[in-house]
């Protein structure tokens, strides 16, 4: 329960900061945060709008090109959302930059506060409200039966999204420990790379492909597959239970990979230090 | 003076990126991924018997690879709106050269890698899949000129706008990358929007920058509307772009060195 409590008051610590940028600079925040919606809409317009104008891809109509785009704009929104301050999510930033030992030397543990230090409810929301909208009005257009354990999936399907993403960053990440000047935007990539792909529909690749895209470079776990199970276009246990394994094993191998990278960071620590993008 | 160029023009195509070799083989992957994904969605709504509406496979394929492939022509970007954010803008006005004269030497220099690394590639790729890469209209060439032109104003004038705009410079940028792909025809041919939004984005300074010569070079649109508007365009932008440098020029905001 104190445990609990403690995690809390640090998301707490995290909603105060960034309301802090809200209050003291309200426009210029305002105008970050449309930016930003204004960007993630963008991600996800070009497929949409040929879905429309061609009657949909591949297999998937236009509406449910729709919900796919809007799941991937959720998914990718979520992460933004508990992972996009402090550059939790680009941590091999901090790493390359030296910065680690500003976390090393706070008396919580390295693991919260990438938990809880890079909440951003207020400014960093932008792609997750943009991403549920989409993906009502989809449900709307599609008449999708939403029951209790559709949104149980649903919501299973977005935290794999997330921990896929999130652990393949970590997984490239452990390099920063050993090149710290060559790999500090490695995270940037990693995570780029996979939503690059994430959003395109995969439908009729041969299965080489298909197999690769859901396995050693997973950008097909991110939105296609689980969209396909959502709107019922495939059964839902194997791809399920496969999304669920994959974001495990990542998370597991991220672990194990940014542990070793620790242990290296330990005896050689970083003779790079960078000021800028603090924290 | 051609000295001058030459030397920058040498700088700029040797410098490598401030973060090394693995940052600039992690970006043209990116680069390829993008490729090769519009490539497969072109690929499957053939497959998938869409109706093209006279728009041919081999049409959308090289207009998407040659996008990808010149880029950096097609939607030009220069230093200033980073050297702006930096500081580092001012030590343009320290040397022997003028200022808009350094920003084209210096963008031009730095198309040579990516020519190398990636629109050779590229062109090699696309002939290794069969797409046909010869140009149905030779006026294409002309409309590329006139989109390097265009695309050199329209940058200064963002810049002029980052200067003024100095706390949101940023998100300036980023909306202009995340619209300017959408917005120029880079992404997807004009023909390929829906609702006839084509038509209208391809009068805009921003359509008539990827859009035009791409749709030229592929046969999707005739050659001569679109180069009167781009020459239009090249005739209203340029001298708007260099009066709001002179004025913006004042208001520049710069840290350090």
């Amino acid at each position: 329960m104190a445990k609990l409590k403690h995690i809390l008051n640090l998301f707490a610590i995290s909603v105060r900061l960034d309301l802090n940028w809200l209050t003291q600079d309200t426009a210029f925040c305002l105008i970050t945060v449309l930016s930003e919606t204004i960007v993630a809409l963008s991600s996800v317009i070009g497929i949409f709008l040929l879905a429309l104008r061609f009657g949909g891809i591949g297999s998937l109509s236009a509406d449910e090109i729709l919900f796919m785009l809007g799941f991937y704009t959720l998914a990718s929104g979520t992460m933004s959302l508990f992972f996009g301050g402090e550059n939790v999510l680009h941590i091999s930033r901090r790493i390359g930059r030296g910065q680690l030992d500003h976390m090393i030397i706070q008396p919580v543990s390295l693991p919260l506060q990438m938990i809880t230090s890079g909440f951003l409810p207020i400014t960093g929301n932008s792609s997750f409200v943009c991403g549920l909208v989409i993906v009502i009005v989809a449900c709307f257009r599609l008449s999708i039966a939403v029951t209790a354990g559709w949104v149980l999936l649903f919501l299973l399907f977005l935290l794999c999204a997330a921990a896929i993403v999130i652990a393949y960053s970590y997984c490239f990440a452990s390099f920063a420990f050993y090149y710290p000047y060559g790999s500090e935007e490695i995270s940037g990539f990693a995570i780029d790379g996979l939503l690059t792909l994430g959003s395109y529909p995969l439908g009729d690749l041969s299965v080489f492909l298909k197999g690769f895209l859901f396995s050693a470079f997973p950008s097909g776990c991110i939105a296609y597959l689980p969209a396909l199970v959502l709107l019922g276009k495939t059964d839902a246990l194997l791809p399920a239970l496969w999304v669920l394994l994959l974001a495990a094993f990542l998370s597991a191998l991220a672990t194990t990979l940014f542990k070793k990278g620790l242990k290296h960071y330990e005896t050689y620590g970083s003779q790079r230090y960078k000021p800028f993008g603090m924290r | 003076m051609l000295q001058k160029i030459l030397a920058t023009l040498k700088i700029s195509a040797s410098e490598s990126s401030y973060f090394g070799v693995m940052n600039i083989l992690s970006e043209y992957m990116l680069k390829w991924l993008r490729l090769l994904g519009l490539l497969l969605i072109w690929r499957m709504l053939f497959k998938g018997g869409a109706d093209m509406q006279g728009m041919t496979l081999n049409q959308m394929l090289s207009y998407t690879l040659l996008s990808a492939a010149f880029a950096p022509l097609l939607d030009i970007r220069t230093a200033a709106s980073s050297w702006l954010q930096d500081g580092s803008f001012l030590a343009l006005f320290q040397r022997p050269m003028g200022i808009f004269t350094q920003l084209v030497t210096q963008t031009i220099g730095a198309w040579a890698i990516h020519l190398c690394m990636f629109a050779l590639p590229a062109l090699v790729l696309g002939a290794f899949l069969n797409i046909g890469l010869n140009p149905m209209n030779p006026w294409a060439f002309l409309s590329l000129l006139l989109t390097i032109s265009q695309g050199f104003a329209v940058d200064f004038l963002f810049a002029c706008l980052i200067i003024r705009a100095n706390s949101i410079s940023y998100q300036i940028d980023a909306l202009r990358r995340a619209l300017g792909v959408l917005l120029t025809g880079a992404l997807i041919p004009f023909a390929a929007l829906p609702f006839n939004l084509g038509k209208y984005l391809a009068l805009t300074p921003f359509g008539t920058l990827a859009g035009a010569p791409l749709s030229i070079y592929v046969g999707l649109e005739s050659a001569f509307p679109l180069i009167y508007i781009q020459i239009l365009w090249n005739v209203i932008l340029w001298p708007l772009a260099l009066y709001l440098f002179n004025r913006s020029m004042e208001r520049m905001v710069a840290y350090g060195g």
